[in-house]
C-alpha cells in the first residue's frame, strides 16, 4: 500500500515532463496534452525513462487538463485525461514496475483567479477539479496538485479529492523569492491549512533551484507534521536567446538535496530542466527511509495570507462584528449592507486585534447564508483570520467551507451532543476549537470547569482533533451579579493551562452593571493574563484596554525593549490635543466643501447644539454640497476632491441621524447598483455609489462581476426606483444587455441607467438602458430628475 | 512624471491639484512603492509576413496598425508585467475605508505600472524598437491578449491570468508587443474605439506619452 509507504521509505517522484516536451518540439504557446493523443509512444518513453531511472511515481501529463485550459484544444479534456493515463500504465507495464511505481494525477492551476480577486467562485473550481479526478480516478495511485500558487485553490482541490476518493492527495505550492506564492500565500499559512484539510503530503515545487529554495524549504521541514516533498528546478530559469535554460548539474542538484533528505524530506523529485539524468542520481544518492523529524506542534489559526501563532503573546480577538446589544449592526444584517461589517472589520484591524470574532445570529435570519456571504466579503478586504462564532452547526459549515484559511471555531462546550455536531467539521475543514467550560450551565467552582475542559480536550482526541487545536474558554462572570465567583475564572484559567491548552475569554461581562466599566474590564484583563490568558475577546477600539496588554508585554519580558509599547504609546501621547486644536477652526460648510473627513463629527456636532437636524441637512450641507457639484462640473475641482467630500457629507448624514429618533423617512432610493457579470472593474461604479450616497440616497451595491440571475433577484427583492449598472470593457458590454433583458422580461419598470469607460448614449439606446450618465455628477442629476 | 500621469488619469489637465490631493498622492505613491510587487517577463520572436505573424508560434497578428507599426522589424518581443495580487488586495481595502485613497492610488498604480514598463523595456538595451503596443488598444484585437498569455505561460510566471472576458487579473497588469529593428515610438489614437467619446481627448489629452 502506498499510504503505509509515504513518511517511511524515502521515495522518489518524476523530474520534469515540460522540459521533456520541449525538447521533443513542442512551441511556445502549444498545448503540451495534445500530446498524450497525438504521440503515445513519446510519452510512454518519457515515463519508461524516469521509471528506469529510479521514480517510484510517474506524473500523468496533465498539468492543465482542465475544462477551461483545455478551450482551445483540439480534443476534449476528459479524453485527454484518458490518454495520458493509458501512456503511464503502458509505460510502467513496458518496465516491469506495476507492482511498485504509482500513477499520479497530475493537476496543476485552473489558469483562472479565484474569487475575491478573480471571477471564479469557489464551487466552480471545486467542480472543475472534480471533473478531471472522476475521470481517471479508478486508475491512479494518487492525486498530486502542483504548481499551486492559491491556496483557496489548493482548498477546493483537497475537498474535491477527500469527499470523492480515498486517493492519497499531495499539494506542492509554488514560492518567489519573496517567500510567498503569486497569490500571497506564505509556506507557515500553506501548512496550517493544508494539514488542517487533512493533505497527506505537502511541500514545494517550480520556480526556483534546490539552493535558492533554502529558506522555504528549512521552514516546511520544521513545521509541517505530515510527510515533506521537494520538486524544485534544476536552478533559477535563465532567458537566452529567447530560450530558458537551467544551468544547475545533476550532481550540484543531488548534492543539494542530500542535506534535506538527511533532514527528512520524505518525497523528491524535479522540476523544470530536471531531466532522467537528475533522477537517476537521486535515487542512487536517496538513503532507504525516511530522517526522523521532530516537529513542535503549535496552536495556529490562518486567513489566506498571514497566521497567527499561539504562545509567546497575548492574542487580541476583535469582538465587535457581533450583533448582540448593538442596533447599528443588527440593521446592518437585516438590510444586507453587509458594507458596514466590513468597515467595522477594517476599523479593528486597523486598531491591532489579530482575529476577528464574527457573529451574525439573529432571530429571523438565514444564518447559514449569511454567515457564507459575510465570510466571503470580509476575507476580500480583511487578512486578519476569523474566528467564526456560532452556536448553528450549518452556519459554522458553511463557514469553514468557504473560509479561505485555518479558522477559529467558536463555539463547543461540554455537552456531547455539541460536541458531536462541530467537532466533525473542524476535523474535516481544519480549524482550532474554543471549548467553553459549560454543560447545562456554568459550574461554580473552578475545579468543575477544568473537569469540563479535560472532558472537551479528550473528546476532541477521539476525532482526531489536537490538544493544540482546541482553547478553553473558563468564561468571565459578572461582579455585579456574582461577584465572589469571578475569582474562580481566574483560578481555573491557571489549572487549565497546566493541560498544555490555550485559553480565551470574553472579558467585558465582568463589569456588567456597575459605573466605569472600562476600569473593571482593564484591570480583570490585566488579571486574566497573569493567570494565562491568551486570547482576550475584547474592542480593540478602546485604546486603554490595549494599552494594558502592550503594558502586560513589556511587564512580562513578551515586548522586548519595549519596542511595541514605545511605538504605540508615545502616538498615543501625541494624538490627543492635536485633534482638540483643530476642532473649532473650520465651520461645517468649509469642512464640506474641503472634504476634511477628520473634522466632520466635531464640526455636525457643534451645529447640532444650537440647530434642528432637518435645517443642518437641508440649510449646510445640501448647499455645500451642491457648491461642490458645480465645481465639479465647471472644472474648478476634479473627481478626488469631489469624492473626498462625498465621503465627508456620508459622515456629516451618519452623525445627523444618530440624533433623530427615527430616520427612515430620510432615505431617496432604495436604487441598486452593480458592474456586470464577467467584469471586474468596479471602480467607476464605487466612485459613483459614494457620491449619490453623499445626496442621501440608499444603496443597494450588489458588487462586481454580478451574475444576471442575481441583478433580476434583487429587482424582485428591493423594488428599487432605480437600477444602476456599469461596465468597464466592450467585451462585457454584451452582460449588461443580458441583464437589461433579463430585467425587462420579469416585468422590470424601474428606470435602468448605465455607464463605463466604453459606453456612450447610443450604445446605451441599443442595449435597451434608459439613460446613459457619463460620471458620478451626471447620475446624481439624473436621478435627482428621474426619482421623485 | 509618474505624479504627472497619475493627476492625468484623475481628470487633470493642467491645473494643479489642492495641497490635501497632491500630499495623498505623495503618501499613495509610497506605499505603492512598498506594497506592490512588480514582475516582468518577456520573450523574444521573429516576424513573417503575408499575413503578419510570429514565426515560432503560427499567431497571427491583425490590424491595419499594428501593420505599420511592425514595418520593417524582423523580430518582436512579446512582454508582460504586473503589480502583483498585493496591489490589487490594498486598492480593494482602501475602497471599503477611504474611496478617495483608493481612486487615487488606483490611478497612481496605473501610472507606476507604465513607468515600471518603460524603464524595464529600456533597460533591455534595444535602441532600435517600436513602442509597446497592448492588445486592446488601436485596432490590435483584444483577444490576442489570450495568446501573449499562453505563449509567455503567464499564469505560472507572474501570476496574470485572463476572464474569459480578456481582463487581466490582477488589473495592474499589461501584456505587450515591441517591435525590434525599427524606432517607431509616436502613438496615434488612429482607429481606436475610444476614439469619438475619449474623456482625455476631449481635454485635449492622449492617454499615451505624446512628446
Amino acid at each position: 500500500m502506498l499510504r503505509d509507504r509515504i513518511g517511511k521509505d524515502l521515495l522518489i517522484f518524476d523530474g520534469a515532463m515540460g522540459t521533456q516536451l520541449q525538447n521533443a518540439g513542442l512551441a511556445a504557446g502549444d498545448i503540451p496534452e495534445e500530446l498524450n493523443i497525438d504521440r503515445p509512444e513519446l510519452l510512454k518513453n518519457i515515463h519508461m525513462n524516469y521509471l528506469k531511472a529510479g521514480a517510484d511515481f510517474i506524473t500523468t501529463n496533465t498539468f492543465g487538463c482542465n475544462r477551461i485550459k483545455m478551450e482551445e484544444a483540439k480534443y476534449e479534456a476528459k479524453d485527454m485525461l484518458l490518454a495520458a493515463v493509458e501512456n503511464a500504465k503502458a509505460a510502467r507495464k513496458e518496465v516491469g514496475r506495476e507492482k511498485d511505481a504509482y500513477i499520479v494525477l497530475d493537476i496543476g492551476p485552473i489558469g483562472q483567479l479565484l474569487e475575491p480577486m478573480g471571477t471564479l467562485t469557489f464551487d466552480e473550481a471545486y467542480d472543475i477539479i472534480l471533473e478531471q479526478i472522476e475521470t481517471v480516478k479508478d486508475q491512479v495511485d494518487a492525486v498530486l496538485f502542483e504548481t499551486m500558487s492559491d491556496l483557496y485553490e489548493v482548498k477546493a482541490g483537497i475537498l474535491a479529492v477527500k469527499e470523492h476518493t480515498d486517493l492519497p492527495v499531495f499539494v506542492t505550492m509554488t514560492f518567489e523569492q519573496n517567500g510567498r506564492t503569486l497569490s500571497g500565500n506564505d509556506a507557515e499559512t500553506f501548512i496550517n491549512v493544508a494539514e488542517g484539510l487533512g493533505v497527506d503530503v505537502l511541500g514545494v515545487n517550480c520556480s526556483l533551484g534546490p539552493d535558492e529554495l533554502k529558506p522555504i524549504i528549512d521552514e516546511i521541514l520544521e513545521k509541517a507534521t505530515v510527510p515533506v516533498m521537494l520538486q524544485p528546478n534544476a536552478g533559477l530559469p535563465c532567458l537566452e536567446h529567447g530560450e530558458t535554460h537551467y544551468h544547475v548539474t545533476p550532481e550540484e542538484y543531488v548534492e543539494s538535496m542530500k542535506d534535506y533528505m538527511n533532514r527528512g524530506a520524505a518525497i523528491v523529485g524535479g522540476c523544470c530542466g530536471t531531466t532522467p539524468e537528475f533522477i537517476a542520481q537521486l535515487s542512487q544518492a536517496a538513503p532507504e527511509t525516511v530522517a526522523e523529524r521532530v516537529v513542535e506542534k503549535k496552536t495556529r489559526v490562518s486567513s489566506q495570507t498571514q497566521t497567527v501563532t499561539f504562545g509567546d503573546h497575548v492574542i487580541v480577538c476583535g469582538e465587535r462584528l457581533n450583533p448582540t446589544g448593538k442596533k447599528k449592526m443588527k440593521k446592518a444584517l437585516l438590510e444586507e449592507r453587509y458594507d458596514e461589517l466590513v468597515v467595522e472589520a477594517v476599523k479593528q484591524s486597523e486598531a491591532g486585534a489579530e482575529v476577528l470574532d464574527v457573529n451574525v445570529g439573529l432571530p429571523g435570519i438565514d444564518e447559514p447564508e449569511t454567515m457564507k456571504k459575510v465570510v466571503r466579503l470580509l476575507q476580500e478586504v480583511i487578512t486578519l483570520p476569523l474566528q467564526i462564532d456560532s452556536s448553528n452547526a450549518e452556519a459554522i459549515e458553511k463557514a469553514c467551507r468557504y473560509y479561505n484559511g485555518k479558522p477559529l471555531i467558536n463555539s463547543v462546550n461540554g455537552k456531547d451532543e455539541v460536541m458531536e455536531a462541530v467537532f466533525p467539521i473542524a476535523q474535516k475543514y481544519g480549524g482550532v476549537v474554543i471549548g467553553l467550560t459549560l454543560e447545562d450551565g456554568i459550574p461554580l467552582k473552578a475545579e468543575e470547569r477544568f473537569e469540563i475542559a479535560k472532558k472537551i480536550i479528550h473528546k476532541a482526541a477521539q476525532y482526531g482533533i489536537g490538544k493544540e487545536d482546541i482553547i478553553i474558554d473558563c468564561l468571565t462572570l459578572t461582579a455585579s451579579a456574582q461577584q465572589k465567583e469571578v475569582r474562580e475564572t481566574l483560578r481555573a484559567i491557571k489549572m487549565v493551562k497546566e493541560l498544555g491548552v490555550h485559553t480565551v475569554l470574553g472579558v467585558s461581562n465582568v463589569s456588567f452593571g456597575l459605573p466605569n466599566r472600562p476600569l473593571l474590564n482593564r484591570t480583570f484583563l490585566a488579571l486574566a493574563m497573569e493567570a494565562g490568558l491568551d486570547l482576550p475577546i475584547i474592542n480593540p477600539l478602546d485604546a486603554e484596554l490595549m494599552g494594558t496588554i502592550d503594558a502586560f508585554h513589556v511587564l512580562f519580558y513578551k515586548d522586548v525593549d519595549s519596542q511595541i509599547y514605545i511605538k504605540n504609546q508615545s502616538k498615543a501621547a501625541e494624538a490627543k490635543p492635536a485633534a482638540a486644536a483643530n476642532a473649532a477652526s473650520f465651520t461645517l460648510k468649509d469642512v464640506i466643501v474641503h472634504g476634511l473627513k477628520d473634522e466632520v463629527e466635531n464640526a455636525v456636532k457643534a451645529e447640532l447644539k444650537e440647530k434642528e437636524a432637518l435645517t443642518v441637512i437641508n440649510e449646510i450641507i445640501i448647499p455645500a454640497l451642491n457648491i461642490v457639484g458645480k465645481d465639479y462640473e465647471t472644472g474648478k475641482i476634479f473627481l478626488p476632491q469631489l469624492i473626498q467630500s462625498a465621503e465627508t457629507t456620508k459622515k456629516a448624514f451618519e452623525v445627523v441621524k444618530e440624533s433623530f429618533a427615527s430616520n427612515d423617512g430620510e432615505e431617496k432610493g432604495p436604487v441598486i447598483m452593480a458592474t456586470v457579470e464577467g467584469d471586474i472593474h468596479d471602480i467607476g461604479k464605487n466612485i459613483v455609489k459614494v457620491v449619490l450616497e453623499s445626496y442621501g440616497y440608499r444603496i443597494i451595491d450588489l458588487g462586481k462581476d454580478v451574475k444576471v440571475e442575481a441583478v433580476v433577484e434583487a429587482y424582485e427583492k428591493y423594488q428599487p426606483k432605480a437600477i444602476g449598472l456599469s461596465a468597464l470593457m466592450t467585451t462585457t458590454v454584451a452582460s449588461m444587455e443580458r441583464t437589461i433583458q433579463a430585467l425587462h422580461e420579469k416585468g422590470c419598470t424601474a428606470p435602468i441607467w448605465v455607464g463605463g469607460a466604453v459606453l456612450t448614449e447610443d450604445i446605451a439606446k441599443n442595449i435597451g438602458a434608459d439613460y446613459y450618465a457619463e460620471d458620478a455628477m451626471a447620475s446624481v442629476n439624473l436621478l435627482e430628475k428621474i426619482i421623485a | 512624471m509618474l505624479k504627472e500621469t497619475a493627476l492625468k488619469y484623475l481628470g487633470y489637465g493642467n491645473q494643479e491639484p489642492s495641497i490635501e490631493i497632491s500630499n495623498l498622492l505623495d503618501e499613495c505613491i509610497e506605499e505603492i512603492k512598498k506594497v506592490s510587487d512588480p514582475k516582468v517577463t518577456v520573450q523574444k520572436f521573429h516576424l513573417e509576413r503575408n499575413p503578419l505573424r510570429i514565426a515560432e508560434t503560427g499567431d497571427e497578428i491583425k490590424g491595419k496598425q499594428m501593420e505599420e507599426l511592425l514595418e520593417g522589424c524582423e523580430e518582436c518581443l512579446l512582454i508582460g508585467c504586473t503589480l502583483g495580487i498585493a496591489m490589487e488586495r490594498k486598492i480593494k481595502f482602501y475602497s471599503k475605508l477611504n474611496m478617495t485613497k483608493s481612486m487615487i492610488m488606483d490611478a497612481a498604480a496605473s501610472a507606476y505600472l507604465e513607468q515600471f514598463c518603460d524603464d524595464y523595456e529600456m533597460g533591455l538595451g534595444y535602441s532600435d524598437r517600436t513602442y509597446r503596443a497592448c492588445p486592446g488598444y488601436g485596432d490590435f484585437p483584444l483577444e490576442f491578449n489570450k495568446r501573449i498569455a499562453a505563449i509567455l505561460d503567464i499564469s505560472k510566471k507572474i501570476g496574470v491570468t485572463i476572464t474569459p472576458n480578456h481582463l487581466l487579473i490582477p488589473q495592474k497588469s499589461m501584456l505587450g508587443l515591441i517591435g525590434i529593428g525599427s524606432k517607431r515610438q509616436k502613438k496615434s489614437c488612429g482607429d481606436c474605439v475610444m476614439k469619438e467619446d475619449c474623456p482625455f481627448r476631449k481635454r485635449g489629452q492622449r492617454c499615451y506619452e505624446t512628446e
